[in-house]
């Protein structure tokens, strides 16, 4: 495809009107591990997801691709050659360095090889939008608007359970459709925060969260040089974040553009939107990127969207009840049943089995009377007789032995080194081990944070069945886990950097930057922040003695200032006091002095301290003999008090 | 069409699927594809006819198997290698009377094989592209041809139902108008609502115009004269693939007696059968969105929505064939395939 | 060949194969009595002909399939002397296409097979009645392709030979039912289609069957089931039936049954009037009933 070479002159000259993509092959992270290797060419209905979203590009009259990779780069060459994308040129640029979507823009910064505004999405897009409209809405803001940085293509999906990384909050200005908030959230953080500043400017906003993030963006030339600016953007969260937060500053909006109902598109970010993905596709919404539309495919669609490619064997008695995908060469057995699943290509499935909500990729072998519930199953893998899987992700040429069940795992063929076989699922299937956890115990921080969903494919669905309470509490307390984990990575980034700042002495301005990207990062809420950064400075030195609390405390001042602003993170930062305190018995005597000193430099209100002094979160000894300590300074407090009310 | 001066067969089918299926085509799909075949001729290499018709034939498949919503090319390459064949022949004998169909006749006077189309002829591919080159002007001049019709059809005062937006029915409405004055009344055609750009258009040009919702169809149908469609293919047996919503209209045309009037040039002459009556295998089903709403969130998990293009309506519920060489009755239709194809490509 | 020799031919060709069908095995014996034959004239070679068809109709088989096979090879005969002179030439020109001729014929039955199959799609029900070599070629096919269907075949009163068809149904692989006669509008409402042979095609379209193949179209109509016809084109037949009545009685009766008081005996065949029939799949390709006078229009004008 690389025919670029040998173009004259005058081609450059219209170069100006080609309109550009530029496709991220990588994802960055484990989500979509360990069940294909090369994660944008991992199989959606049969075909690789960046099959998708080059055609969508294709058909959204898109002349050139510039694809970004940097894992997995010859296999993705080795799979783009001999295709043709109709009148599409692609370029496959390798960038080994890359770590996030915020490197490989700055490495497009540096490589100049964007010429306009372009659209910029990742190798897992599936869709049939046409990105003209949005193009030409963008170049129409322009003209209003020169900050114009990035438009976001947003699908509108209503009150669908999606998962959580989909899960957003977005305040739209209603007439220009600039974005004012943008806003991931949980379920625990209800609350969303929308500065009064902007609810003056604007007239009126629409606020939503009925929108799916389609991950699709048209940038604006001025997004890889912003990139460049910001060192600490990593994703594009973190651009439209930082965008939003310093609007003056960097002098640049973000607009949103929603798709008109009859587009879709859609990202695959992890297993659940995997799936539920996959079922838009078998239900048509994706139409024609349908199965018995692909080009050189010829899958028979037949009734309750079951669709059947060439030289399939279908023994007599087997049932395929709805939303069913069967690849080309495969067998299945007497009695089997399958629902809402896909079966790739070559696969051989045996009698009395049955497999449902479950993704099977190509010449998997099924024995005898397994059960298969809510698992994606990797290239090549055997499953014996009578095994019985649910929510797994199964990595290519796993074999499963004989009637184990196997629930909530990822599992891949290979031992990860220096493991030992702690449970035996079978003759070759190893826990998956993410390769980030491990190196992110080296303390290299500066990775991107991997979304560590051990539990495996959990589906909303599955809380859908009338049995939900026994499901969803287990849920939660996944996610509690999950949020704890999350957490205690940001504390000891925090401690990190400001480590590294204190030893290099860094601005502390930097600092906050760095707080914020990482809070941003793990998605902490800001009470948390509060508490983290105390205690994170506070717990810098190995022996409690003022002098060097003091030394510290005078140089992360700007740091507190900029954070403890109000009466709840005081609150917030005395906790984090008492816990320092509770944890190291020396801290106790210069508790004292410390409290005084943030009294006095203003970080600590008096109603603040009062208030935490009078109502301790736990009755135990040592928030006692904390409160006996600072007892002092409390009598302190009130007296001054008094005497200021008496001398009025 | 072909940019490329290196004309390369595969890029050359592949792009036109590709213009084809995103609607980068914008004038008729069956001229650009005689165009296309034109250009395979001239630029491929071959030497004997059976070369070129297996040549055509593998890349017509192609092109018919991934387009499944234009039937038409299927048929415009099946002319093509009728024509081939044609050529081919007449060089070969210099006779055309030779009848290449397999029938009963054929089978009691057969001596031996037929011609295996092995001869080299230095002249065929002129005489091909000659021929391919009359062809792309019929083509051209059908849409007239069918609307020359139009007086014989249409009388004065005459309400006439159509459903859907078939530019046929238009030209020939829009011609029965220049001096007749009648009623029109157009059905919807949900959830893709076609009917109201007909209405619309139709309206533009001073004919009075309705616009009905599919439901009243059948309410309406005991004051229509005549039932005016057009069609995406006709089947072998008569039977056509049209738009969805028009069995129930042939439906209640039968009821009240109203004859029901095709339009159909030529090549959406089909010699395909519709195989199975569960309908599904021979239609084509787009996106849900308009049936349901993809902003309607959860509840599409619960319920299966579907959005067929087509349907099929049995041969006995057409009174006449329109195609630009005049009227037809259903059962003739397997006449007309028999001129218009040769049976081994039938089936391509 | 004398008549004793041709029936012997005749009926030998029939029980060796029970595969062959009644009119191929007539063209068979009249190609063999051609080449024996030393006749002078066409005149005396036809009349000779047509002595050795009444033989053979006279045997205790389908005289329908018999009828029209030699009337197929009458025309042969006229056809191939229209184009010669002299009687020597002509006969070694009439034994030359008959090899061919034959061929063709014997390739018919795959070819309508192939042709049928392609109608039973993955899941469908099908209602056979009788025995047909021609529809239990097409399972056949239909089988290989690896589709799943369901075949539910008639007893077929008076010989039962459905009981033999759905032995030979059951052999493929298929799931094959046998229904009384009498059930055929019960079970109508379960099937997608009606696939059934024919013995002969008449003029109009319509076929003679073997009795009950009318009652079988008419429940098909009411149930608007399509009724799809699998025969050989060799089995088309000059003859324009407008009722049960007018078929021939040699057709309806065995010749051993012909001397009795035909009213008490039951009619063999039946005439299906072509509104009732779909589609015909022949070697000649898919024809609707209107279609099959135009074949016979072409060949005998």
């Amino acid at each position: 495809m690389h025919k670029k070479t040998g173009r004259s002159v005058v081609d450059s000259v219209t170069k100006e009107d080609v309109i550009q993509a530029v496709l991220i092959a990588d994802s960055y992270n484990d989500d979509l591990f360990p069940a294909y290797p090369v994660p944008c060419l991992l199989p959606i209905v049969n075909l690789p997801l960046l099959d998708y979203t080059l055609q969508c590009l294709s058909s959204a009259h898109v002349q050139e691709v510039i694809i970004f990779c940097s894992a997995h780069a010859d296999s993705l060459k080795e799979y783009l050659k001999g295709k043709c994308w109709g009148r599409m040129s692609i370029n496959v640029v390798v960038s080994d360095g890359c770590r996030s979507l915020g490197d490989a823009m700055r490495d497009l910064d540096s490589k100049a090889l964007i010429r306009g505004d372009f659209i910029l999405l990742t190798g897992n897009l599936i869709g049939n939008l046409k990105v003209l409209p949005a193009l030409e809405k963008h170049k129409k803001i322009q003209k209003t608007d020169k900050g114009l940085a990035m438009t976001l293509l947003y699908k509108e999906c209503g009150k669908k359970s999606r998962t959580e990384d989909d899960e957003v909050f977005l305040a739209i200005d209603k007439n220009t459709s600039q974005l004012l908030l943008h806003q991931r959230c949980s379920r625990e953080a209800s609350k969303i925060n929308l500065p009064v500043e902007k609810l003056l400017e604007h007239k009126s906003m629409d606020i939503r969260c009925d929108l799916m993030d389609t991950r699709v963006a048209i940038c604006s030339l001025s997004v890889p040089p912003l990139f460049s600016d910001n060192f600490d953007y990593q994703t594009r969260d973190d651009f439209v974040r930082g965008l939003l937060m310093d609007e003056e500053i960097l002098a640049s909006s973000v607009y949103t553009y929603i798709l008109p109902p009859t587009e879709y598109a859609a990202s695959v970010t992890s297993w659940q939107n995997y799936h539920s993905i996959s079922h838009d596709i078998i239900h048509r919404w994706t139409y024609p990127l349908v199965p018995d539309m692909f080009l050189d495919q010829y899958y028979s669609y037949r009734r309750n969207n079951i669709y059947v490619q060439d030289n399939v064997t279908l023994a007599q008695g087997c049932s395929l009840v709805e939303d069913v995908v069967i690849g080309g060469e495969s067998d299945v057995g007497e009695n089997t049943v399958i629902q809402s699943s896909i079966i790739g290509k070559n696969c051989k499935i045996s009698e009395k089995s049955s497999i449902i909500n479950s993704h099977i990729l190509n010449r998997v072998t099924i024995e005898k009377g397994c059960k298969i519930d809510y698992c994606v199953i990797g290239e090549g893998c055997i499953i014996r007789n009578g095994a019985q899987l649910t929510s797994c992700i199964i990595g290519p040429g796993v074999v499963i032995g004989r009637d184990k069940v196997v629930e909530n795992m990822r599992l891949q063929s290979e031992r990860p080194l220096g493991e030992d076989e702690k449970e035996n699922y079978g003759p070759k299937a190893f826990v998956y081990q993410s390769e980030e956890t491990e190196a992110g115990s080296d303390s290299d921080s500066d990775i991107y944070p991997i979304a560590k969903k051990y539990y495996g494919l959990k589906l909303e669905a599955r809380a859908d069945d009338s049995d939900t309470c026994s499901e969803s509490e287990g849920h939660i307390s996944d996610k509690e886990s999950l949020l704890q984990e999350d957490t205690n990575v940001f504390f000891s980034e925090v401690v990190d950097s400001l480590l590294r700042g204190y030893e290099d002495k860094l601005p502390c301005d930097n600092l906050v930057l760095e707080v914020n990207s990482s809070r941003y990062a793990y998605n902490v809420t800001l009470n948390e922040v509060n508490y983290y950064v105390v205690r994170a400075i506070l717990t810098l030195q190995d022996e409690f003695k003022w002098d060097g609390i003091a030394a510290k405390l005078k140089y992360f001042m700007p740091l507190l200032v900029n954070y403890i602003r109000n009466e709840e993170a005081m609150l917030d930062s005395l906790n984090a006091i008492e816990d320092v305190a509770e944890v190291h018995s020396d801290f106790e005597a210069v508790s004292l002095k410390l409290i005084h000193l943030l009294y006095n430099k203003d970080i600590l209100s008096e109603d603040a301290i009062l208030k935490w002094y009078n109502e301790p979160r736990m009755e135990n000894e040592e928030s006692k003999r904390l409160r006996k300590v600072v007892e002092p300074f409390i009598k302190w407090l009130k007296e001054a008090d008094d005497e200021e009310s008496e001398s009025e | 069409m072909i940019e490329n001066k290196q004309f390369g067969l595969e890029e050359g089918v592949r792009n036109f699927i590709l213009d084809v299926k995103y609607e980068r085509i914008h004038n008729d799909i069956v001229i650009e594809a005689v165009k296309l075949f034109k250009d395979i001729i001239v630029n491929v290499e071959w030497t004997t006819a059976n070369d070129l018709l297996q040549i055509i034939k593998i890349q017509g498949k192609k092109i018919a198997k991934n387009m499944p919503l234009n039937s038409s090319v299927g048929n415009i390459v099946r002319r093509i290698l009728k024509i081939i064949r044609e050529e081919y022949l007449s060089l070969l004998k210099n006779k055309q009377d030779e009848s290449q169909e397999e029938s009963l006749h054929k089978i009691v006077t057969s001596e031996g094989q037929s011609d295996d189309f092995n001869k080299n002829i230095p002249q065929l591919k002129l005489a091909i592209i000659d021929h391919l080159n009359e062809f792309e002007t019929e083509l051209e001049g059908i849409a007239d041809n069918i609307a020359q019709q139009a007086r014989e059809h249409i009388h004065s005062n005459e309400i006439i139902m159509t459903i859907g937006n078939s530019e046929t029915v238009e030209a020939f409405l829009k011609k029965a108008a220049k001096d007749r004055k009648f009623e029109v009344i157009v059905a919807a055609c949900s959830p893709s609502n076609q009917g109201h750009d007909l209405a619309l258009n139709l309206a533009k040009s001073k004919i009075q115009t309705t616009l009905i919702p599919d439901s009243a169809i059948f309410g309406i149908m005991s004051r229509v004269n005549k039932v005016i469609i057009g069609t995406q293919t006709v089947m072998a047996n008569g039977g056509l693939r049209a738009v969805c919503g028009t069995h129930p209209l042939a439906l209640a045309a039968k009821h009240y007696s109203v004859p029901v009037i095709v339009l159909a040039p030529l090549y959406q002459l089909s010699p395909q059968y519709l195989c199975s009556y569960d309908q599904d295998s021979f239609n084509s089903f787009i996106s849900p969105e308009g049936v349901l709403n993809y902003a309607d969130g959860d509840i599409l998990s619960k319920v299966h929505v579907y959005n067929p293009v087509f349907d099929y309506v049995p041969p006995e519920f057409v009174t006449l064939f329109i195609s630009n060489t005049g009227g037809h009755a259903p059962s003739y239709v397997y006449r007309l395939l028999s001129e218009l194809y040769h049976a081994d490509d039938y089936e391509l | 060949m004398n008549n004793k020799e041709i029936k012997e031919f005749f009926t030998a060709i029939m029980q060796q194969d029970s595969e062959v069908s009644a009119g191929i095995a007539a063209i068979c014996t009249l190609l063999k009595f051609l080449e024996h034959d030393k006749s002078e004239t066409i005149q005396e070679l036809v009349s000779k002909l047509k002595t050795a068809v009444e033989v053979m109709r006279r045997t205790d088989c389908s005289v329908t399939a018999v009828a029209s096979g030699s009337e197929l090879f009458l025309r042969f005969i006229t056809l191939a002397t229209l184009d010669f002179s002299t009687f020597s030439d002509c006969k070694k020109i009439m034994l030359d296409r008959g090899e061919i001729f034959l061929k063709k014929l014997q390739e018919a039955r795959g070819k309508v097979g192939k042709l049928a199959s392609s109608f039973i799609v993955d899941g469908s029900r099908v209602l056979t009645h009788s025995k047909s070599r021609v529809v239990l070629k097409a399972f056949k096919e239909a089988a290989t392709a690896n589709k799943r269907f369901e075949v539910f075949v008639t007893k077929s009163s008076p010989d039962s030979s459905g009981e033999e068809m759905a032995k030979n149904v059951r052999d493929l692989g298929i799931r094959c039912t046998v229904i009384l006669d009498s059930a055929v509008g019960y079970v109508m409402e379960q099937v997608d289609m009606v696939m059934v042979g024919a013995e002969g095609v008449v003029e109009s379209g319509g076929i003679i069957n073997k009795v009950g193949s009318y009652t079988m179209a008419l429940c098909a109509r009411e149930m608007k089931k399509p009724f799809y016809v699998l025969t050989e084109s060799f089995k088309f037949s000059r003859l324009f039936p407008l009722n049960q009545r007018d078929l021939p009685d040699e057709f309806k009766y065995r010749s051993s049954t012909l001397d009795k008081d035909l009213r008490d005996e039951h009619p063999m065949v039946d005439y299906t009037p072509p509104a009732y029939i779909s589609l015909l799949f022949t070697d000649i390709g898919i024809l609707t009933p209107s279609a099959v006078s135009d074949e016979l229009i072409k060949l005998y004008l």
